[in-house]
């Protein structure tokens, strides 16, 4: 089965970049690479540990984020369009990225029009957040419960209930809990063998003792600088959460959402670039993987589209991918691996 | 075309954009923090409203109403609305107990006060906007 993954420009300047497949600096300058219509960016493939090859195609809209949500009637059929390029191309899974996983309910609208599965790969965000906290878990000594900021967004719960399956407790960050939050916690304090209360603010959920994860829909919901010395953060949220207004040496911004693929991921030029970018080879963000992962599998009916994250889907996406050979096998730090002695510092050996 | 219509198309909208149940939408439910409503949801209950109503509602239209007649120096003082941005905020939300519009609050937690009957009351004043009659 073949996958495909819908991106959109951030601003004037990839979109100008987005339509020159060459990348010639002068074409990138004309209006031509301006042009409206979703693109080709790259055709990708990756093998699974038994040798079983997959491939993809990446396609972009030319639609900026204001764009997408300034009109989302028109967000979602560019989006729909993306996808249905997606499906010429032979793809049968398609994955949303950043803004067109959001508009028209998180994906439902897009999937009703659309020509073959579509995912925002919320599930398989929630899978690696879990698996990044309990990798950080075991490097020691944090183990007091979880502070969690973003519950009731739909990651952010799908993080929660999945903590609590494994018998983590959790202090869900949120002044004002609504109802159905609480009668989400309510419930898995009596089903799970996690234990979860509310806590009013972030600085309850800090210390040395502590590991924070941060998952909500909007970002930006944390300065960094108003965060204690040797606090550890798993930031899962798109935009992140912990907006970068200091020097902090002193704090350990973790990426909560990276997964190794089975290979390296090839596509050309700009899988290169990419590469660059990011300095990984084979570790890319779940939302990602997780349609080269269903269609390796030729899996479509595990996706997830609207705001419901169950915990039976990250089970079973996380099955799918020990299968698979996607891992989350490393902590990492604004997109690097994190070295040991960095890791020693803020998880000093205890014994 | 009548409020009652109208409430229930909106009621509808919340009730497929936040998967609650009939009997916990009410006029006066607070769209956060009784239903459970975060900002992304917003996006799908706008989104929802429109294709129901074929109307476009404006990013921020309740931030921006409240500006309306207000020099931008008037609006906000660190942060915090004004004695005269709460009294406008009062007047075009008469949903909301003008006790919960109270000094300190400030722009960024507006959304925090919308009721179902805000959606109502913007999807009326668009459909009469377009020259839909509603009794």
């Amino acid at each position: 089965m073949r996958f495909g993954f819908v991106v959109h420009p951030l601003t004037r300047f990839h979109r100008r970049l987005l339509g020159v497949r060459s990348l010639d600096i002068a074409l990138t300058l004309t209006e031509e690479s301006n042009r409206p219509g979703p693109r080709r960016i790259s055709q990708l493939s990756l093998a699974d540990p038994h040798g079983r090859q997959c491939t993809g195609v990446l396609v972009a809209t030319t639609d900026l984020p204001e764009d997408l949500l300034g009109d989302q009637e028109a967000g979602v059929a560019a989006v729909q369009g993306a996808v249905g390029l997606c499906r010429e191309a032979g793809a049968e899974i398609v994955g949303l990225g950043a803004v067109a996983a959001i508009i028209g309910g998180q994906g439902k609208a897009v999937a009703r029009g659309a020509p073959c599965a579509v995912s925002t790969g919320n599930a398989f965000t929630a899978y690696a957040a879990i698996e990044t906290v309990c990798l950080a878990r075991q490097q020691g000594r944090r183990t007091h419960p979880v502070g969690l900021l973003g519950p009731p967004g739909p990651v952010a719960n799908g993080i929660l209930r999945g903590l609590m399956a494994r018998g983590l407790d959790v202090d869900v960050v949120a002044a004002t809990p609504p109802k159905p939050l609480q009668r989400l916690v309510a419930k898995l304090n009596t089903s799970t063998h996690g234990e979860a209360r509310f806590v009013d603010d972030v600085s309850e959920v800090t210390g040395p003792e502590r590991i924070l994860v941060t998952a909500s829909s909007t970002g930006a919901r944390i300065k960094l600088s108003t965060l204690p010395s040797n606090t550890v953060v798993i930031d899962v949220a798109a935009p992140v959460d912990v907006v970068i207004d200091a020097d902090r040496d002193d704090v350990l911004l973790l990426d909560g959402e990276y997964v190794r693929l089975p290979s390296p991921l090839r596509g050309g030029l700009w899988r290169r670039i990419y590469g660059l970018v990011t300095g990984q080879s084979r570790h890319i963000f779940a939302c990602f993987a997780e349609p080269m992962l269903l269609a390796l599998a030729a899996e479509t009916s595990l996706v997830s589209v609207g705001r419901d994250v169950p915990l039976d889907r990250i089970r079973a996406l996380g099955v799918l991918a020990s299968q698979y050979g996607f891992y989350v096998d490393r902590l990492h730090e604004k997109g690097r691996k994190i070295t040991p002695r960095r890791l020693r510092r803020f998880f000093p050996a205890d014994r | 075309m009548t409020h009652d219509d109208v409430y229930l198309k909106v009621k509808d909208a919340f009730m497929e954009a936040l998967g609650v149940d009939d009997d916990e939408v009410e006029p006066n439910s607070k769209v956060f923090d009784d239903l459970g409503a975060e900002s992304l949801d917003l996006l799908e209950i706008v989104y929802l409203l429109e294709h129901a109503f074929e109307i476009k509602i404006p990013r921020d239209g309740v931030r921006e109403a409240s500006k309306q007649d207000i020099d931008p120096s008037d609006y906000e003082v660190d942060g915090k609305l004004t004695d005269l941005a709460l009294t406008k905020l009062r007047e075009i939300m008469p949903e909301v107990d003008p006790s919960e519009i109270v000094p300190g609050l400030t722009a960024n937690e507006i959304p925090r006060l919308f009721r179902v009957q805000t959606f109502v009351n913007i999807v009326v004043e668009l459909l009469r906007e377009k020259g839909v009659e509603v009794a």
